[in-house]
């Protein structure tokens, strides 16, 4: 281990063991780095658009969505972690062990069209990205950015933090950029804490961006990402081990979630001071959010935006990528080039471009596409999750359980609610 | 282990670089020698900056003139594959196995080149065609003096790459040296493109996990280490931290490894670099001599 990345972990053990001296924020700080590095991975251009839509169309209705869907990420993606330390195979091994063929061949093929939806909106953002920077038309734009994200792809064998880095400081100005919006707009505090606390629908579109929303943020395939945490080499061979290793999986999840979720609310809320506030609901695309900033901070904080997208775009689908890889070696202990992978799932991509849709809609629909993705992920999770002889010392409690059936059977009435919606009419 | 050596020349002076190390094997072992040319379809005017061999007549002269001088004790046989070969490297490969060679001792210059690129070396070809251990000599003093005093054998903690000691132990047994056991345990800035995105999303836990993993990655080393000492042979074990194909590499020129012995997939070229192989990435940063050994199933990224 590096220096600092040990100096960290140990401070960060000491602080979960309970052997810390330090107080207040400062307890937190060793977890602070990584976690923010990590939170970038929840805030992709997916979350960009359905959080912009929602604030421009809804003002403040849906901003509870967003805290919602960030508890119930991080309940989700810790049982996802917890399934990984305690089994030491990862959710697809699982499944593949457990359930027939014909269904893991089922699952395997939803979780393929997960990985475009994801793909479509990491990709579609970074092609947003390059034509606000440099007012490439949309299709050239995609075709550049699936170039960039091939050499991403090969430089990432050379290490992948210097990468991480580059992007997380983009990313950080744009969180920044967000919570300054915040503090210079001040919302009425009631009328936040409104849209926070009183759960509330508008007709089927905001039934339709809530979706969008929670399929942004309980991203399927993360769900299957977390537990491949240890499937390489079983390392929590005691229950202490095991233990030790979920307390700090929980610490990543909570902080990194909490940082993602302030930014995410931070762009709802901007969306619903600005455009909404004016009338303006039509137009909540990410073009126009570009614009939204330039009166606030000038011409560089719009640039920021747009680089802040981009690098969004670009890390989140080389993450992407390689996710699909991990999700494709559990399901059928295959593997394909990774060069193959990335041309097969940008397809979907470059047809939206070429074929002049609106790219914050396509961004939305993906991610609603992920939304109903996330049952395939989360039933087999619990299933799982509950099962003493397959989870050890770290089986769900009781209550555990039932908040996770509970949240399940959420996600699953609310994708029914809105095919029944789109069948019936509304 | 060694009882047939395979050693495919050019002509070169430099493909000669490969010979004191072939000799010392084969005196060490006892084994029999096959000296062999594949006259190329299209042979370059120049190889090395020297006239290359282009008939059948020119390399049986020279494959012969190599064989009484190197192995005056009459152990080497010779072998000229007649015209119309287009893939060196799987003739080299294809011979091996016909010939039933325990070793192929290559020449390695990693001259470079956009062809080297996509298809790789010729050296990592033939690992790719074949199942027979490859010895890489890179031309220089170290091909000169050639022995096994300090054998490093870099593992991953995989089954597989525990296909290096076998070779690796014989070596260090028919050369009186010692054995050091290497597994480099990556850090959440260096883990593997498979691990990365769950890096990326759980990074302390992370961490951790590769804290226990560097744990236990001991236990198992010093488990092998103490098992070769039964053995009666020297061995010692080292847990490093960091990107193994660096790490590998600085360990090697710390130790002043005379020999490095590593389990590979034998992928080359492209596919080689896609799929991560830190065999390749080694193989490019050191100059050591480097007995490479095909790793049994598909292991990680060998």
């Amino acid at each position: 281990m590096q220096r600092s990345d040990k100096v960290t972990v140990e401070a960060a053990g000491d602080v979960l063991a309970g052997r810390s001296g330090r107080r207040g924020l400062a307890r937190l700080l060793p977890f602070l780095g990584p976690a923010f590095v990590a939170s970038v991975a929840y805030v992709d251009p997916g979350n960009f658009a359905t959080n912009i839509q929602a604030g421009a169309k809804f003002g403040f209705l849906l901003l509870w969505v967003v805290l919602a869907s960030n508890l119930m990420a991080m309940l989700v993606q810790v049982l996802a972690a917890k399934l990984g330390i305690a089994t030491g195979r990862n959710l697809a091994e699982l499944c593949r062990e457990q359930f027939p063929r014909p269904l893991v061949w089922i699952m395997w093929v939803l979780m393929e069209v997960v990985a475009m939806a994801t793909d479509l909106a990491e990709f579609v953002g970074a092609a947003v990205g390059f034509y606000l920077l440099f007012g490439l038309a949309l299709f050239p734009a995609g075709l550049l950015t699936g170039a960039v994200t091939f050499l991403i792809l090969a430089l990432e064998r050379r290490g992948f933090r210097p990468l991480e880095v580059v992007i997380t400081a983009f990313v950080g100005i744009i969180a920044v950029c967000y919570l300054i919006v915040l503090g210079l707009e001040r919302p009425a505090l009631s009328v936040v804490l409104g849209g926070l606390l009183r759960p509330r629908f508008a007709g089927p579109e905001s039934v339709l961006l809530a979706t969008g929303i929670l399929g942004a943020t309980v991203m399927p395939h993360v769900v299957f990402l977390h537990s491949s945490l240890t499937q390489h080499r079983i390392v929590a061979r005691t229950a202490h081990q095991a233990r030790r290793l979920f307390r700090f999986e929980v610490a990543d999840v909570v902080i990194a979630m909490g940082i993602a979720g302030l930014v995410n609310a931070a762009m709802l809320i901007m969306a619903a001071t600005t455009f909404f506030a004016h009338g303006l609901t039509n137009v909540g695309t990410l073009e126009e959010a570009h614009r939204t900033l330039i009166p606030l901070l000038g011409g560089l904080s719009s640039t920021v935006f747009a680089i802040s997208l981009l690098a969004s775009g670009l890390s989140s689908s080389v993450v992407g990528t390689m996710s699909g890889q991990v999700i494709m070696q559990g399901f059928l202990h295959r593997r394909i080039p990774v060069w193959v992978r990335r041309l097969v799932t940008m397809l979907p991509a470059l047809v939206v471009l070429a074929l002049g849709l609106d790219p914050t809609r396509s961004l939305v629909i993906s991610q609603v596409v992920l939304s109903f993705g996330l049952p395939f992920a989360l039933i087999p999770l619990v299933l799982f999750t509950r099962r003493r002889d397959l989870m050890g010392p770290l089986t769900n409690h009781v209550i555990t359980t039932a908040a996770a059936v509970l949240v399940t059977a959420l996600i699953v009435a609310l994708n029914l609610f809105l095919i029944y919606q789109v069948f019936a009419g509304g | 282990m060694f009882d047939h050596l395979l050693i495919p020349l050019d002509g070169s002076r430099l493909a000669e670089s490969v010979l004191p190390a072939a000799g010392a094997i084969a005196r060490r072992f006892g084994s029999a020698v096959t000296l062999l040319h594949v006259v190329e379809r299209t042979p370059p005017d120049e190889v090395h900056g020297e006239p290359h061999l282009t008939t059948v007549a020119e390399a049986e002269a020279y494959l012969a003139e190599v064989a009484v001088r190197e192995f005056p004790s009459g152990a080497a046989t010779t072998h000229v594959h007649a015209p119309d070969e287009t893939d060196v490297a799987e003739s080299i490969a294809l011979h091996a196995d016909e010939l039933r060679a325990a070793l192929i001792v290559l020449c390695t210059h990693g001259q470079g080149g956009a062809r080297e690129l996509i298809y790789g070396s010729v050296a990592q070809q033939v690992l790719s065609h074949g199942s027979v251990p490859v010895l890489l000599v890179r031309p220089g003093p170290e091909a000169q003096a050639f022995t096994c005093g300090r054998v490093l054998v870099p593992l991953d903690g995989s089954a597989p790459s525990e296909a290096a000691l076998p070779p690796a132990e014989a070596l260090a047994r028919a050369f009186g040296g010692r054995l050091h056991l290497l597994t480099v345990v990556p850090t959440v800035a260096t883990v593997s493109s498979d691990r990365a995105p769950a890096a990326l999303f759980l990074p302390i836990a992370t961490a951790v996990a590769l804290d226990l993993e560097e744990e236990e990655t001991r236990l198992y080393l010093d488990g092998l280490a103490a098992r070769l000492r039964q053995d009666a042979l020297t061995a010692e074990a080292e847990v490093g931290r960091g990107d193994p194909a660096w790490e590998v590499a600085a360990a090697a020129d710390r130790l002043g490894a005379d020999l490095m012995v590593m389990a590979t997939h034998g992928r080359s070229g492209m596919s080689a670099v896609w799929a991560g192989s830190v065999a390749i990435r080694i193989m490019a940063r050191c100059r050591r001599p480097m007995l490479l050994v095909r790793a049994p199933g598909a292991p990680d990224n060998l």
